[in-house]
C-alpha cells in the first residue's frame, strides 16, 4: 500500500474516532451548526482526499453526504433525525471502506442505496444531481468550502506501534549495557573525565527511557469516545432508552492497552445494554425509571487501571445461570452445590455459556464473556463481578499499568528477589522493633504494630519457599502493605534491598493465573524480577481478613453485628474450660512474664510497661514463666485476662441461652456441638473504679478539714480515692471542686450551706440525731458514695 | 509443497516443531524461579531486554519436573503476545520435509495427544509434530 493511501486511512480512522461522539450529540441536536460543521468538514476532507487517490466509491459516498449536509447548513434541508440516520449510515460505510482499503478486503456495494436515501432529503430539483461528475459540484459548493479552513495544524507525526516497541526495547537494552559499562568502570576508579562522561550518558539514557514510555501513553478517552455511538445504535435497535455516563476519560494508559481493551469493553457494553437493562415497560413495572443507565468509570489505583462498567439493569439471575450451566453440561449439579456464589457467577466466563433467552444481533452470538476474559487476561488483567440481582451488575476490569515505569521496592525472600510497588507500601519497619508484636491466634498470625492488629505472613510461607539460610541470623523486615482492595496486612520479608524505578511488563497468562503477581520487570542488573500483587497476596494470606479488622478497629464491629452476627474469640481458661469473649473488647493478645505479676492490694496485678494492670482469670500466682493473656479494654482502661490458650475466632448469633450468673456470663451458645459460655466483660471493669477514672474528667472532691484531722485525711480520703475520686484539702481547689465534703462539727466558712455541692457528714448513725437535714453517717461507705453520685448527677442538670 | 521443521528432543521424545512457531533457539543462561505458580513454569529469563517465561515441557507432558540448568536449550516463541522459552533437551537440525511425508491419520500416544498436531516421516522414523501453543493451553486450563 502506498504511503499516501496509508496516511489517508490512518487519518480518516482517527477523525472517525473523534467524530463518533459528536455524531451522537448531533443527533440529539440536529440544528446545532457547530456539530453540523464538524461532520461536514469530515466528509469534505474525505471527499477531497479521495479525489486524487482514485477511490471512486468513497468519493461518491462522501460527495453525496457533503451535498446533503451543505444543503442543511444553508437551511435548504431541515436537519432531522432521519437525516442524521442517513448520514450516519454513509459514514459507517466510509469507515467500512477505509478498513477494507487497509485489509484489502471487499465491502458489499450498497453505496447506491445509501446515496439514494440521502438524496431523498434534498429538494426535488437536486435529486437528479450528478453524483458522478464532481466538477460542477465543486463550483456550487466552493463558498461552503472556503470557510472550512482546518484549524492551525499541531506538530504531530504518526508512528507505528512496532517502531515504538523497537525504540522501547532498544532503550532498555541501552540501559542494560550502561549498567555493564558501569560495572567495568568501577575497576578504573579515579578517571574522573571518563566518569563525568558516563554520568552524562546515564542521565540522557534515563531521559530517553522516560520519554519513550510517555510516548506510549494515551488518554483512555480514545477508547471511550466510541461508546456513545454504540449505545445510540443499541437504543435504536432495541427500542431502549439507555443513558451513558462516562467518567475518568483523562486517565492515561498504555497505547497498546487501549487497543486491547476496545473489543472487550464493547462486548461488555453490548451485554449490559442488551441483557442487563430491561425494556422501558419492564423497568417501569419493576418500579425503576424507564431510562436505563450505564456508567463507565476509569481510574488509576496504585499500579492498576480500573475500569468499572455499572448498569442498573436486572443483574445476573443466578437461578437461570445455574440451570443453564447444568443443562449445557458445563458443571455437574453436585459440583455446583459446592461452589460459592462468586464461583457460580464466574460461570459466565465459561466458553459457550449464554444466559440470554434469545440471540439478538447486538450480543449473545456465541462469542461470550470467555473471550472478554481471555482478552483481559492477555494484558495481565482480571475481571470482578459485583452482582445485585434486580438492581444491576457492575463489572470491574483491573489492568496493570503495562509498560509504564513505576516506583518499586525490591525485596528478598527465600533467596529470591521480588518487586512491590511503592504505592502499596504503608510503612517498613524492623521486626525487632519494640512496637512490633507477632501473635498466634488460633493458628492465624497477627502482627500488632503500635496497637493496630493486621494479618501477618512471611513471604516465604505465601510462596511456599524455604527461608534462606543466608538471612537466618539477621533481623527480618516487616512491610505494612495496603492492597488496592481489602484490608492492610503485614508482610514479613528477609530484607528490603532497594528502591528502584521499574518498567512493568505483563507476565505470561500462566504466571498471572497464580494471582499473586502483577507482572514482571527487568531491573538494571538484567535478572528478571517478579512483581508482587498486593491484592493477590492479601487473598493468598487469608480471604477472611475482616475478622482481624475487628480487633484493630472496634467501630467496624457494629457493622459486623448487623450483618453477620457477633465476632467472638474462643479460648481455654486456666482451669481448662472453653469460654468465649466478644472480639470487640479484645485489644490484643500478649504474653506476660510471671515475674511481672504480683498480688497487691487484694488483687493480682501485672506490671506492664510501668503500669499496673488488673489481672483476671487466675486466682493465685503460678510458677510458669510465661502466661498468655488477652488484653481486654472498655475503651479507656484495660485489664488482662489470663488464658491457657487462644483457640479460634468465630461469628455467632447473639441468640444466647441465658446464664444463671448474668454478671459473669452473657450467656451460653453452641459451637460444634459444645456449649460455650460467653464471658461478660462487664465484671472486669465493675470493681475497677480507680482505673476507670484515670483521665482528665476525674471528679474532684474537696474535703474541709484541719491538718490534724485524722479521720478525713486517713480514712475518708483513701476511701474516696479508692472509689476513683480526686481528693484535695487545699482551699484553692474548693471553688472548682465537684463535691465539697465537710463534717458536721467543722465550720463551713466559704461555701453556703445550701450549695448543691456540699455533702455534710454526720457523727451520729441516724439522721434524726443530726441538725443538718441531708447528711450521711461517716461510716456508711455505700451511703456516702451514693450521696456523692447523687449530687454529681444533680450538678449535671 | 514442503515445510521447514526443527528436529529435537523434547520431554524425552524425538519430535519435530514447525519452524513457523520458532523465533530462535537460545541457551537460557541465568533464570529465576516463579514460586506459587503452576509447575509448568520453570522460571523467567531475560533475552535482550525481554522477559521470557520458561516452560518446562517435560512437566507438561509427563508431570515430572525437569532439572533446569543454565546451559539448557530453549525454543523461543511468541504466543498470544507473550514470549516463551520452551525447554528442550537436544536440538538436532532444521530440515525441510515434503508434504507427502505428513500424515494426520495416525494418533499419537495418549499423553502426547493434546500437544501433537500431526505425525511426519523423517529419516525413516515417524515423528510427532508438537504444537508449542498447545503446550500452553493444558497448564492454563488447569490453572484457571
Amino acid at each position: 500500500m502506498d504511503e499516501i493511501l496509508e496516511e489517508f486511512v490512518a487519518e480518516t480512522r482517527e477523525t472517525l474516532e473523534i467524530l463518533s461522539s459528536q455524531l451522537v450529540a448531533w443527533e440529539k441536536a440536529p440544528y446545532d451548526s457547530d456539530l453540523l460543521d464538524s461532520v461536514f468538514r469530515f466528509v469534505h476532507n474525505v471527499k477531497g482526499s479521495c479525489g486524487f487517490l482514485d477511490l471512486p466509491r468513497l468519493s461518491k459516498l462522501s460527495h453525496a453526504a457533503e451535498e446533503l449536509l451543505s444543503a442543511a447548513r444553508v437551511g435548504q434541508v431541515q436537519a432531522s433525525s432521519d437525516v442524521v440516520t442517513a448520514v450516519l449510515a454513509v459514514i459507517d460505510q466510509i469507515a467500512a471502506l477505509t478498513e477494507a482499503i487497509e485489509n484489502g478486503q471487499s465491502v458489499q456495494d450498497i453505496d447506491g442505496l445509501l446515496i439514494s436515501k440521502l438524496m431523498q432529503f434534498l429538494p426535488s430539483g437536486d435529486q437528479t444531481a450528478d453524483v458522478d461528475g464532481t466538477n460542477n459540484i465543486y463550483a456550487v459548493f466552493d463558498d461552503a468550502a472556503l470557510d472550512l479552513q482546518p484549524a492551525a495544524k499541531s506538530r504531530h507525526v504518526r508512528i507505528s506501534l512496532n517502531l515504538l516497541d523497537k525504540l522501547m526495547n532498544g532503550v532498555s537494552d541501552m540501559v542494560l549495557a550502561r549498567n555493564e559499562v558501569s560495572r567495568h568502570l568501577q575497576k578504573h576508579l579515579g578517571e574522573s573525565e571518563m566518569n563525568q562522561a558516563f554520568v552524562r550518558l546515564s542521565s540522557s539514557a534515563a531521559e530517553i527511557r522516560d520519554a519513550v514510555s510517555l510516548m506510549r501513553m494515551q488518554s483512555i478517552d480514545r477508547l471511550f469516545s466510541s461508546l456513545p455511538r454504540l449505545i445510540r445504535d443499541i437504543n435504536l435497535e432495541l427500542g431502549k432508552n439507555i443513558e451513558l455516563h462516562i467518567e475518568g476519560g483523562d486517565v492515561e494508559v498504555d497505547r497498546e492497552m487501549v487497543e486491547s481493551l476496545r473489543d472487550p469493553l464493547t462486548h461488555i457494553m453490548r451485554n449490559s445494554a442488551d441483557h442487563g437493562i430491561e425494556s422501558p415497560e419492564e423497568r417501569v413495572a419493576n418500579g425503576k425509571a424507564p431510562n436505563g443507565n450505564i456508567r463507565v468509570k476509569a481510574r488509576q489505583s496504585g499500579n492498576q487501571i480500573l475500569i468499572e462498567i455499572a448498569d442498573d439493569g436486572r443483574g445476573i439471575n443466578l437461578e437461570i445461570l445455574r440451570d443453564k450451566a447444568i443443562s449445557q453440561q458445563i458443571v455437574t449439579p453436585a459440583a455446583l452445590q459446592k461452589m460459592s456464589e462468586r464461583e457460580q457467577l464466574a460461570l459466565i466466563f465459561h466458553p459457550g455459556l449464554s444466559t440470554a433467552a434469545q440471540v439478538s444481533s447486538i450480543s449473545g452470538r456465541g462469542v461470550g464473556m470467555d473471550v472478554v476474559l481471555t482478552n483481559i487476561q492477555g494484558i495481565g488483567g482480571s475481571i470482578e463481578i459485583d452482582n445485585m440481582p434486580g438492581r444491576g451488575l457492575t463489572l470491574t476490569l483491573r489492568m496493570p499499568l503495562t509498560l509504564s515505569i513505576i516506583a518499586g521496592l525490591s525485596l528478598r525472600a527465600g533467596n529470591q528477589t521480588f518487586g512491590l510497588t511503592r504505592s502499596s507500601v504503608v510503612e517498613i519497619l524492623g521486626k525487632n522493633s519494640a512496637n512490633v508484636q507477632i501473635e498466634n491466634v488460633g493458628g492465624r498470625k497477627i502482627a500488632i504494630i503500635r496497637g493496630v492488629a493486621r494479618e501477618y505472613a512471611t513471604l516465604e510461607s505465601i510462596m511456599g519457599l524455604e527461608e534462606s539460610e543466608l538471612g537466618a541470623g539477621q533481623a527480618r523486615t516487616l512491610i505494612v502493605v495496603r492492597p488496592a482492595k481489602g484490608m492492610q496486612f503485614v508482610l514479613d520479608v528477609e530484607a528490603v534491598i532497594d528502591h528502584e524505578e521499574l518498567v512493568v511488563k505483563p507476565g505470561a497468562p500462566l504466571v498471572m493465573a497464580s494471582g499473586i503477581y502483577s507482572g514482571t520487570t527487568l531491573p538494571d542488573n538484567g535478572r528478571p524480577m517478579l512483581l508482587l500483587d498486593a491484592s493477590g497476596l492479601a487473598l493468598a494470606i487469608n480471604a477472611n481478613a475482616e475478622n482481624i479488622a475487628d480487633v484493630a478497629e472496634s467501630e467496624t464491629v457494629t457493622n459486623a453485628e448487623e450483618s453477620s452476627g457477633t465476632a467472638v474469640l474462643t479460648f481455654e481458661t486456666v482451669d481448662g474450660r472453653v469460654c468465649a469473649i466478644r472480639l470487640a473488647v479484645v485489644e490484643r493478645m500478649e504474653e506476660i512474664d510471671a515475674e511481672d505479676l504480683s498480688q497487691s492490694g487484694g488483687k493480682l496485678r501485672a506490671n506492664i510497661d510501668g503500669r499496673l494492670i488488673d489481672v483476671f482469670g487466675v486466682k493465685e500466682l503460678s510458677s510458669t514463666e510465661k502466661l498468655k493473656s488477652l488484653r481486654i479494654s472498655d475503651g479507656t482502661s484495660s485489664v488482662c485476662l489470663i488464658v491457657n490458650d487462644v483457640l479460634d475466632m468465630t461469628t455467632i448469633d447473639l441468640d444466647l441461652v441465658q446464664s444463671t450468673e448474668p454478671d459473669l456470663y452473657e450467656g451460653v451458645f453452641l459451637l460444634d456441638g459444645k456449649a460455650i459460655e460467653l464471658i461478660n466483660p462487664f465484671q472486669f471493669f465493675a470493681g475497677n473504679a480507680l482505673q476507670r477514672s484515670v483521665g482528665e474528667n476525674g471528679v474532684r472532691c474537696y474535703i474541709e478539714c484541719d491538718e490534724k484531722d485524722v479521720w478525713e485525711r486517713n480514712m475518708l480520703a483513701p476511701l474516696l480515692k479508692a472509689a476513683g475520686y480526686d481528693v484535695s484539702f487545699d482551699r484553692v481547689d474548693m471553688g472548682d471542686a465537684d463535691i465539697v465534703l465537710a463534717r458536721e462539727l467543722n465550720a463551713m466558712p466559704a461555701v453556703a450551706i445550701d450549695d448543691a455541692r456540699v455533702l455534710t457528714i454526720r457523727e451520729a448513725i441516724h439522721a434524726h440525731q443530726s441538725s443538718v437535714k441531708d447528711s450521711v453517717y461517716r461510716y456508711d461507705r455505700v451511703g456516702l458514695l451514693t450521696a456523692i453520685e447523687a449530687r454529681l448527677a444533680q450538678g449535671k442538670r | 509443497m514442503s515445510s521447514l521443521f526443527l528436529i529435537g528432543t523434547l520431554a524425552g521424545s524425538r519430535v519435530a516443531v514447525s519452524s513457523d512457531q520458532i523465533e530462535s533457539v537460545v541457551r537460557i543462561g541465568d533464570f529465576v524461579e516463579v514460586p506459587g505458580c503452576s509447575n509448568a513454569i520453570a522460571g523467567l529469563f531475560a533475552l535482550r531486554s525481554r522477559v521470557l517465561t520458561l516452560i518446562d515441557c517435560n512437566y507438561v507432558v509427563t508431570a515430572l519436573q525437569q532439572n533446569c540448568s543454565h546451559s539448557a536449550l530453549a525454543l523461543v516463541a511468541e504466543i498470544g503476545g507473550c514470549h516463551y522459552g520452551f525447554l528442550v533437551e537436544k536440538i538436532e537440525e532444521v530440515t525441510v520435509i515434503d508434504d507427502d511425508f505428513r500424515n494426520q491419520a495416525i494418533d499419537p500416544a495418549e499423553n502426547w495427544a493434546p500437544f501433537v498436531s500431526e505425525i511426519i516421516r523423517y529419516d525413516n522414523q515417524m515423528l510427532m509434530v508438537v504444537d508449542l501453543e498447545k503446550l500452553l493451553t493444558e497448564p492454563m486450563s488447569l490453572a484457571a
